[in-house]
């Protein structure tokens, strides 16, 4: 079993080489370059601001430092959360069986932005998987390219080009209500203020 | 959250100024120490322009004088600037001799999906598509069902359409309203003002040179809610393979 993905959908096992999918592979690539008055490529760098230390590439490294300037190796660092515990290291998904979930509505897709997208080469594909990728069906997993601290969910489904896995980023959007009709209520709640408008007598 | 203003019609060709927003991101890791105390990633120096290879081979002139001079000092670090933090700096172009250009060219260069170059010329500004005060994105018409969008183009990236007072509220609510009722997405492009005076339309770019994309606007309800979103694709479902 090689080091691609490999799902358990109903007690089917079935693997996939993975070839990753971008832009540029398909459509080329645009690239803004800068020349000299001699037409020679140009290069960035870095200025400090007090005009003191110019730094090309490879002259500046990036280090854990605590409040006290004191650096950190890599290898003591511990992962933590928002609620500040510690996060337990998530294993790499590659060539470990992941459970697929499905058929799923497209609208889960829609819930997500894809962070990367995976041509799918299958190495062994399961009947019952086979019949419904080529039906449509849309299908739900967990992804983790390398270990690290957090998966992600993938899906993968078949078009007329082939099986991909789009690995998704949740946007997590709410829906919109009119404030101002809420607000409005809120007012309907009090006491009227101008209750006594008609009030000519004065 | 980022929110700007732009224009789009609703299928009786009205228009209206609404907000757009993009999603948040969540840092949902971050990094202590073996005490516990919180760290953050930042650069430092390691060494200037004058310590790089080049520098110090042309300062001591061949190999074997540089690696004299490394084993008797050490030219290649700067004793005052070393272990200093970048902070806030500057980015400029330097030559190939290292020297600073004052006075930048900027070309376009495309490439093959081979890597190869195949056009070099001068880089022009591609302004923006979409704004508040361009012209409206319009209604297409051109619906598609969810299934064979997923299935076809790859959606990197998305915006929250967001009304900006109680009549824009109608306005979104009902196109919201008419996508989830057909369950359908609508093709979305800009119309951009083309060289003959007419308006053509075009794919969607937010800045000066940005990235263009085509949209699919989505709309869900719920009560008197909605959720009107854009989906923005720059990528087909392809193979790369053949």
């Amino acid at each position: 079993m090689g080091r691609g993905i490999v799902v358990d959908y109903g007690g089917e096992v079935s693997s996939f080489g993975l070839t990753k999918v971008e832009r540029e592979k398909l459509y080329g690539r645009r690239k803004k370059v800068v020349v000299d008055e001699n037409g020679q490529d140009c290069s960035q760098a870095i200025l400090t601001r007090d005009g003191t230390a110019l730094l090309p590439a490879g002259c500046t490294a990036s280090l854990y430092l605590n409040d006290a300037f004191e650096v950190c190796e890599r290898g003591d660092l511990q992962a933590v959360g928002l609620d500040g515990a510690p996060l337990p290291e998530v294993e790499s998904t590659l060539g470990v069986p992941t459970q697929l979930d499905g058929p799923i509505e497209a609208s889960r897709l829609l819930d997500h932005i894809a962070k990367s997208v995976y041509e799918l080469d299958p190495e062994e594909l399961g009947q019952t998987l086979r019949e419904l990728l080529e039906k449509g069906d849309i299908f739900e997993t967990r992804f983790n390219y390398r270990k690290g601290y957090d998966d992600s969910p993938a899906f993968i489904l078949q078009n007329e080009e082939g099986i991909f896995a789009i690995v998704g980023e949740p946007t997590e959007f709410e829906y919109l209500r009119n404030e101002n009709a809420t607000a409005n209520e809120a007012e309907d709640e009090d006491e009227d203020p101008f209750d006594d408008d008609l009030d000519f007598s004065f | 959250m980022a929110t700007r203003q732009i224009r789009i019609s609703d299928e009786k060709k009205r228009d209206a100024h609404v907000n757009i927003e993009a999603p948040r991101r969540k840092e949902r890791v971050s990094f202590v120490n073996s005490n516990g105390q919180a760290v953050k990633s930042d650069r430092l120096i390691k060494m200037t322009d004058e310590q790089t290879y080049e520098a110090l081979l042309n300062k001591f002139e061949d190999d074997t004088r540089l690696a004299e001079a490394l084993m008797d000092s050490d030219p290649e670090i700067p004793f005052d600037k070393a272990g200093r933090r970048v902070g806030w700096s500057d980015r400029v172009w330097i030559r190939q001799d290292g020297s600073v250009l004052f006075c930048a060219r900027n070309l376009l260069v495309k490439y093959n999906p081979d890597g190869e170059e195949i056009e070099r010329g001068d880089f022009i500004d591609v302004e923006a598509t979409v704004s508040a005060d361009g012209n409206p994105i319009p209604w297409s018409g051109r619906l598609f069902a969810p299934e064979d969008v997923v299935r076809k183009y790859v959606i990197g990236r998305v915006v929250r359409l967001r009304h900006v007072n109680g009549l824009t509220y109608d306005f979104l609510y009902q196109m919201a309203k008419e996508l989830s009722d057909q369950n359908k997405l609508l093709l979305v492009r800009a119309m951009a003002d083309s060289d003959d005076g007419k308006k053509k339309p075009a794919p969607l770019i937010f800045q000066t040179n940005g990235s263009p994309y085509n949209g699919f606007l989505e709309g869900r309800v719920d009560g008197d809610s909605y959720l009107l979103r854009l989906h923005l694709s720059n990528l087909e479902l392809k193979r790369v393979t053949t």
